[in-house]
Order: structure tokens, then C-alpha cells, then sequence
């Protein structure tokens, strides 16, 4: 792939000028933190999104792929992080899905069955073909998927993120498998965070940052601290002027929380920390280390299983979430088009949405339109709104814009706990800065305290008082001044080559 | 950015615009195809709703159980729930108020009172027969469209058992129950023909369904509901009670319209299969985009296409059954969101790289 470039719809770069290769019988790592764009680059080179400028050259002759289909025509395999298969079908007809074999006009279950098998048995991958897929476990349905490609003759197998969802011995089991793959004349894209694997299992490393190639290298020449040096390495930015965090009340207390994922995993596993007034506590980490499923359980979003999580003295557990806003918790989320807004309401409606039926904004059984125009106007105009109306529907708006308001709503609705997961994610530069100041602004000024999840160590570092490091659902580093840290340290926290020892990091609940 | 808003509205009207040209037009074709007059077929069609007073104030008199239903369906739709048992519930609120207009008659309530209170129970009526399937679908996570359909038949045979067993008239030749009372019934408002105050109940009804829906909290947290439930949640909505409320209101309207229709147009219950009025409200709902306060046009638009049906049907050779043709494409154009979506992004995009070019600093933002 060379000079490939990347802009989506709302100005977001997410691939520029990037140029890289893969060799026959190569098993490639393409690692880089979330949002570097790792998967965007796979989905042009699996044809479903299309670049704006460079060209995919596969065997020496330049191709273009408009769709998937013609992707894997071409030799293309791509197993996802998120299985597509029928549950109620067997691993034969899951295989050959598309592709059928027929006898006459009825489907022909044996040559199913037979296609499937030889594959099974030629690469070692020990999948029943008649099992039903709903029997199997994660690691079975992902060789399932793998079954998929090889069936149509993928000669390149793009895996992202194969080890995420598997156990130790299932991680083992599919190292062979692709090493088997390998000797076989196939090439393999694995894309990772966890570098021990990569180091363990890969030929060659591609290290991709805020969209940009930062190096290849042949894994013997690198080891892990070099390449999480090239992962997390840190852009020069303007500095944001804080005046030091003037500890307040507790306002936040979480005791030994358990959350656990949809696998029934422990997703966060016993965590403990306080929140004070006045401050910023950051969570720096891995996407998919447990953040998301805290912030999802201290806002009531999410469940957790054991321990404790109070806000302002009260325990949430069981409490709607109405009620949890009611006690001082505002959540800005991750997501903001799935969770954080209605894109078909207006801007107006959209900051209304948690406060419509309180008194400030009522006027006997109705809503009383002109203060939520007035509010509404003033919000547009404090947090800079670029919208044409109040009226306007959300959607219409930038990623940024549509960010503003979602900010401007939690940062006004009286909470005194601010959750931000990912607040600034795919916003332009100018909303980013502006949102991180307002955060400061906030817990300076009116005494909040705030959650900062994020995995843009600028952010972390440049706004938080202190932060915690999320490694597998445990804190692994805690530290008490963020202006101490250096981002190597922090990347190797982050990565999980370094813990603290419990000493240390039972210091975040003090 | 305030044009890409005025591109898509004027699309939005352009669709239905050119929805109905296109159906029209069909239905022209039609009728050139299957009428020894087409001419007067088409005359028929297109002037014959608004040509004599009857004929128009037959149209109104239809836009009547249309509005009910019509609002009944964008209660239900702006929760994004499919609860079509405003069918059923039309019918058997026709037949429960019949039932009651018999039991509360010795109490000889004057011919204000009397309709208001049938129309009333016809409301409750309504609400409760619309809970279960939202019930059903809140509570139990059962798809609320099997439910709601099933009812739809098990209350049509209810009404048919209620009909023979306790207010059946004998002393007539066809099957209808005994004659309302006279204190009962709507009464007229236009000399000479059917029209009656029901149009009026109905107008209201629709102002406040779109008052509710558009101007109350319970109104704005429902269509949140329907647009983005995780949103709803996160923003500490009841997603439950808000769509269960809609799904009763929606009950209730229908059920309004039920004992309106029957109040109105009928000296006796005499429904002995689904009137399809139910459906038509899905059709008018959609095209008045969910909005309660589009109901009268959509209604209006509907009832004339019917009208102008009729009068070809019983004026010409061509039968009654062409209209439905044309609902249908008239339907799936306007609903179809792509239908012209290639011209509106295409002018969408121009607009866009306009602006760009003109002040290149601002699309920053």
C-alpha cells in the first residue's frame, strides 16, 4: 500500500501518506494506540472504505477495490474482532456462506462439509465442520472465521485483534496455527497492542501513530520498550496553564469494584479510588483495559458485581440513572452519536434531554419554550456552537459541534462529578483544547471533581492532577503528580511491561 | 450549513410532491388502460371530490376516524413502537360505547353530555386494550406488531360475540344492534349532509397530540425514546413508562375515534369486520411524518384519493380498487428515504463545497 490517504466525511484524518508492505510467508504486526488508524487502513485494503489518494499494489500490479467481495476475489482475507456468523447454523454452512455448493438446485451439505474439513485438517485448525456454531467456544468460532478466508483462498489474512477475546492456551493454539499458515505461503497482518505477542510471534513490526507510519522494523532488531516508545511517543503541544488542585471533599468513592464485560469476564477487576473536589483524575490505558466498563458503571449505564461505588456519600448500586444524575454525576461519553445525542432532534432538544422535566424549564404541563431558547442560545454562545439555529438538527453539525453540545449540556446540568470517557475523541484541534480547558475551568472555579478517561496521553497528562494507569481491569500505576511522569514510564504501564506494587497504588484511594 | 437544512426540507417536500405526480400519473395511465371513457374517469377522480357539497362533506366526514388514527399511529410511531391494535381497538370501542350508550341511557343524560361520556369511555376503552401489547413488548420484550395483530382478530369476534349476545335487535333484517339513543349521537353541522361535531372532537384531538408530543416533557422524553433509546437512557429517561404512555395514548385515541365514528355516522353498531380504519392511520401517520400536526393533510390527501375512487367507481366502469395502487406507490415514495437521496446529497455536496470555496476558514469549525 503506498501514500495511502484517509479523510472522513466530518474532516477527520484518520490515514495520511501511508506507505507500507507485507512479504510473502511474512507475518506482519501493524501495532499503534486506538485511533491511530490501524482499522482504517484495513478497511480500505479490504475495500470497504476507499481512500482519497494512493494506490494498493498486490503482486505487483496496482488494484482498487470498491467492495469487500472484490477484496477477497483478489486473495484477501480479513477475520474481525467481532465474529459474523449464524449462530443456529453449523461451521460448514457458516464457511460457505456465499459461496454454496450446489447439486443440482439444493444445497449440497457433504461438499460443505468436505470444504470445510480438508481446510481444518490442512492447517491444523481442529474445527468439527457439523458442530453448530452456538456450541462452540470464542476460540473455535474465531478458527471458524479463519476457515472463512482460507475456504476462499485468501493468500493475505488481515487478523485484528485475535488474542483479545481469547485464553492464554487458545492464544497459544492459534500462534501454531498461524505459524503453520506461514510456512504454507500465506501472508498474515496481525494487528495488537499487546507487544509481548508481537514480539513472540511476529517477522517484521509496523508502527502506525495519529494516522502516520512512525517505522517497520524486523522484530529482532526492536524489543518492547522500543516499540512502545514508537507507539506512544508524544507531539509537542501547547501547554495549558493550571493552577495546582485544592483537594475538597470526597466526592467520588469507589471500593473494590468488579465490573464484568458481555463475555462475563472480568472486565474491571477490584479497583479502588477517591475523588475529590477541585480535581482531575485521569485514566490513562489501552483501550479495553476496563476503563470503558467503569465509566459505564459509575454513571449506571453499566452494572458491577461487587464492591462499592458512591457519590457524594451515597451508594449507587441500584438506583436509576436519573437518580444517579440527580446525586451529582454528569457523563460525557464515549460515543456521542450512539449515546450521547438523538441526531434527528435539534441542538435545543438535544441539551434539554436530562433536564425537560425539572421546574426551571417547565411552565405549568408544557415546556416553556422560551427559556430553553434562552438557555439553549446561551449555551451556543458560551461553548462557541457553530450551528445556524438552536432548531437545527444535531446531526447536521460537525463531530466537534456535536461534541459542544454534549459538553455544554453535562457541564451544565449541576453535577458536582464530571465522568469524561473519551472526550475529545475525533474532534478537531480547536474543540479539543476548548473542552479541556473548560474541564479545568470547572473543577478550579465551582469545586467538581472529574473522571478523565482517555487514551490520548496528552490529554491525560496536560489536564489531569492524577492519574491512574489501567492495565487488564487493574490499576497498575498510580501517581500522585502527573507532572513527574514521563511518557515512556507511562508506556510502560500502559503496555503492561511495568506494575506498581500495591503499596503505591492503594495510595489512589487515599 | 443553514443550507444544507433548507435542502433538506425542500426535498423533503419535493418527495411527497413528486410521490404524488408520479401516482397520478400512474393512475391516469390506468385509467386510460382499463376505461372505455378515461376522460371522464380522470374528471371524475381528480374534480369529482370537490364537485358537489355531498361529495366534499362525505370527504371531510372520512378525514374524521383518518385524524383519530392518524394521531393514534404518530403516538406509537414517535415511541418507534409498530402497535397496530388501533384496529382492533377502532372497532371494539364502537361496540363497548354502544354497549354503554344502552346502560347509561336511563339515566337520561342531556345530547352534550351523553357523547362526551361515551367518547370517554371509548378513550379508556382504548388505553387499556392498547397496554396489553405494550405490556407485552415493555415487560416481556415480545414483538409488539405479532401481538397487537393477533389482537386485532381476537377483539373483531369479541365485538361479533358482544353484537349477537347482548344487544342484538331481531326485529330488523340485517345484524345490528338496537337503535342509539337519540341523546347519544353527535349531532349534525352542516344542513343536507353527514358531517358532524365529531370533526370537531377530532381536530382537537389531533391539537392535543401534537401538543403533548411537541411541547410537554413526557412528549420530548417519548420522542427520544423513539429516536435513540440508549440516548434516552443515558439522559435518565424511563424508557419504559415513556413508550408505554404513547402506546396507551395512541390506545386511546383510536379509541376516541371508534366511538366517534360510530356516535357520528351510525344510529346503530353494525361492524362486523375490521374497518380498516386503523391501517389507513399507519399510511396517514407516515406521511405526515410523525407529526400529529400533519394529520389533517395527510388526512385530507387521503380521503380525497378515496372519495375520487368512489365517485369513479359508482360514475364510470373502472372499479374502486385502482386507489389502492396508487396509496401504494404513493407510500413507498414517500417513505422510501433514498427516493431522489442521490440529487439531495449531490445538492447537498455543491452547496457544501460552495460555501467552502467562499470562506474557506469557517468549515474549520
Amino acid at each position: 500500500m503506498q501514500n495511502i490517504s484517509k479523510i472522513y466525511g466530518n474532516g477527520f484524518v484518520a490515514n495520511k501518506d501511508i506507505t507500507f508492505s507485507v512479504n510473502e510467508k511474512e507475518i506482519l504486526a501493524l501495532v499503534g494506540e486506538n485511533g491511530a488508524g490501524k482499522t482504517t487502513l484495513m478497511k480500505i485494503l479490504f475495500g470497504m472504505e476507499q481512500p482519497q489518494s494512493g494506490q494498493i499494489i498486490l503482486e505487483g500490479k496496482e488494484v482498487r477495490f470498491q467492495n469487500p467481495i472484490e477484496a477477497i476475489a483478489a486473495g484477501i482475507g480479513m477475520v474481525h474482532q467481532h465474529f459474523m456468523q449464524a449462530l443456529s447454523l453449523t461451521v460448514a454452512e457458516n464457511v460457505v456462506l456465499g459461496i454454496e455448493p450446489t447439486k443440482g438446485l439444493c444445497f449440497d451439505m457433504e461438499k460443505a462439509v468436505r470444504m470445510t474439513q480438508e481446510v481444518s485438517d490442512r492447517y491444523d485448525l481442529r474445527v468439527e465442520a457439523r458442530a453448530r456454531i452456538c456450541d462452540l467456544s470464542i476460540g473455535q468460532r474465531q478458527k471458524v472465521e479463519i476457515i472463512k478466508a482460507l475456504v476462499r483462498e485468501a493468500r493475505i489474512l488481515v487478523l485484528d485483534e485475535p488474542t483479545a477475546v481469547l485464553t492464554p492456551q487458545e492464544t497459544e493454539e492459534l500462534f501454531e496455527q498461524i505459524k503453520i499458515l506461514r510456512e504454507n505461503g500465506h501472508s498474515i497482518i496481525f494487528i495488537s497492542h499487546k507487544l509481548d505477542e508481537v514480539m513472540r510471534l511476529c517477522d517484521r513490526v509496523t508502527v502506525l501513530r495519529r494516522g502516520r507510519i512512525i517505522g517497520s522494523e524486523k522484530t529482532e532488531n526492536l524489543n518492547e520498550r522500543k516499540i512502545s516508545r514508537m507507539m506512544v511517543g508524544r507531539d509537542v503541544v501547547t501547554s495549558i496553564d493550571k493552577e495546582p488542585a485544592r483537594s475538597r471533599e470526597t466526592i467520588l468513592e469507589c471500593r473494590d469494584v468488579v465490573c464484568l464485560n458481555e463475555n462475563g469476564r472480568k472486565a474491571v477487576n477490584q479497583i479502588s479510588f477517591n475523588i475529590h473536589g477541585g480535581e482531575i483524575l485521569g485514566i490513562a490505558g489501552v483501550e479495553g483495559n476496563g476503563q470503558n466498563e467503569l465509566a459505564l458503571a459509575i454513571t449506571g449505564m453499566g452494572n458491577y458485581e461487587c464492591g462499592s461505588i458512591r457519590v457524594n456519600g451515597q451508594e449507587i448500586k441500584g438506583r436509576d440513572i436519573d437518580q444517579i444524575r440527580a446525586l451529582g454525576v454528569a457523563h460525557i461519553s464515549e460515543d456521542r452519536m450512539r449515546m450521547g445525542s438523538a441526531g434527528e432532534l435539534s441542538v435545543k432538544e438535544n441539551l434539554i434531554s436530562d433536564r425537560m422535566f425539572k421546574k426551571e424549564f417547565r411552565r405549568g404541563p408544557f415546556i416553556d419554550r422560551k427559556k430553553v431558547n434562552d438557555f439553549a442560545d446561551a449555551c451556543i454562545r458560551e461553548y462557541e456552537i457553530a450551528c445556524d439555529h438552536r432548531d437545527e438538527p444535531i446531526r447536521m453539525l460537525s463531530g466537534g459541534n456535536m461534541q459542544k453540545v454534549i459538553v455544554a449540556r453535562e457541564f451544565t446540568s449541576g453535577a458536582n462529578l464530571i465522568v469524561a470517557n473519551q472526550p475529545t475523541r475525533g474532534v478537531d484541534i480547536g474543540t479539543c483544547d476548548m473542552i479541556r480547558r473548560k474541564l479545568i475551568d470547572k473543577t478550579r472555579k465551582d469545586g467538581i471533581g472529574a473522571l478523565l478517561i482517555s487514551a490520548d496521553l496528552n490529554e491525560v497528562l496536560e489536564v489531569s492532577d492524577r492519574l491512574l494507569v489501567f492495565y487488564k481491569g487493574k490499576i497498575a500505576a498510580y501517581f500522585e503528580n502527573v507532572k513527574e511522569v514521563t511518557e515512556e514510564e507511562l508506556g510502560e504501564y500502559m503496555l503492561g511491561l511495568k506494575t506498581m506494587n500495591q503499596e503505591q497504588i492503594r495510595e489512589a484511594a487515599g | 450549513m443553514k443550507k444544507t437544512r433548507r435542502i433538506e426540507t425542500m426535498f423533503e417536500i419535493l418527495r411527497i410532491v413528486v410521490a404524488m405526480g408520479i401516482a397520478y400519473i400512474l393512475a391516469m395511465l390506468v385509467l386510460f388502460l382499463i376505461s372505455e371513457e378515461p376522460l371522464e374517469a380522470i374528471r371524475n377522480f381528480a374534480m369529482g371530490p370537490l364537485s358537489t357539497k355531498r361529495r366534499f362533506s362525505s370527504m371531510l366526514e372520512l378525514m374524521i376516524p383518518f385524524m383519530f388514527t392518524g394521531s393514534c399511529m404518530c403516538m406509537m410511531y414517535s415511541a418507534n413502537r409498530f402497535n397496530l391494535v388501533g384496529e382492533g381497538v377502532f372497532l371494539f370501542s364502537g361496540c363497548i360505547i354502544t354497549f354503554m350508550a344502552f346502560v347509561l341511557e336511563p339515566l337520561g343524560l342531556s345530547s352534550i353530555v351523553f357523547p362526551a361520556v361515551l367518547i370517554a369511555i371509548g378513550a379508556l376503552t382504548g388505553g387499556i386494550i392498547a397496554s396489553v401489547p405494550a405490556v407485552a413488548r415493555e415487560k416481556l420484550e415480545v414483538n409488539e406488531v405479532v401481538v397487537s395483530i393477533m389482537m386485532n382478530y381476537a377483539l373483531l369476534y369479541l365485538s361479533n360475540y358482544v353484537l349477537r349476545n347482548f344487544m342484538l335487535d331481531t326485529s330488523i333484517t340485517y345484524s345490528a344492534s338496537f337503535a342509539l339513543p337519540e341523546a347519544s349521537r353527535l349531532a349534525g353541522i352542516w344542513h343536507g349532509t353527514r358531517l358532524h361535531m365529531g370533526i370537531f372532537v377530532a381536530i382537537g384531538a389531533v391539537i392535543l397530540s401534537w401538543l403533548f408530543l411537541y411541547h410537554t416533557p413526557t412528549g420530548l422524553s417519548i420522542r427520544i425514546c423513539g429516536l435513540n433509546a440508549e440516548f434516552s437512557r443515558y439522559s435518565g429517561i424511563h424508557v419504559v413508562a415513556s413508550c408505554m404512555i404513547a402506546q396507551i395514548l395512541g390506545g386511546a385515541l383510536a379509541g376516541m375515534g371508534g366511538a366517534v365514528q360510530i356516535l357520528g355516522l351510525y344510529d346503530r353498531f353494525q361492524w362486523d369486520s375490521l374497518t380498516q380504519y386503523g391501517f389507513d392511520g399507519l399510511l396517514v401517520s407516515v406521511l405526515a411524518k410523525r407529526n400529529p400536526i400533519l394529520v389533517p393533510v395527510a388526512a385530507f390527501l387521503l380521503a380525497y384519493l378515496r372519495i375520487g375512487a368512489d365517485i369513479v367507481n359508482y360514475s364510470t366502469d373502472v372499479p374502486a380498487e385502482f386507489v389502492s395502487v396508487l396509496q401504494a406507490i404513493i407510500i413507498l415514495l414517500v417513505a422510501a428515504q433514498e427516493f431522489l437521496g442521490r440529487y439531495k446529497s449531490k445538492a447537498i455536496f455543491n452547496a457544501a463545497r460552495k460555501s467552502m470555496d467562499k470562506a474557506p476558514a469557517k468549515e474549520a469549525n
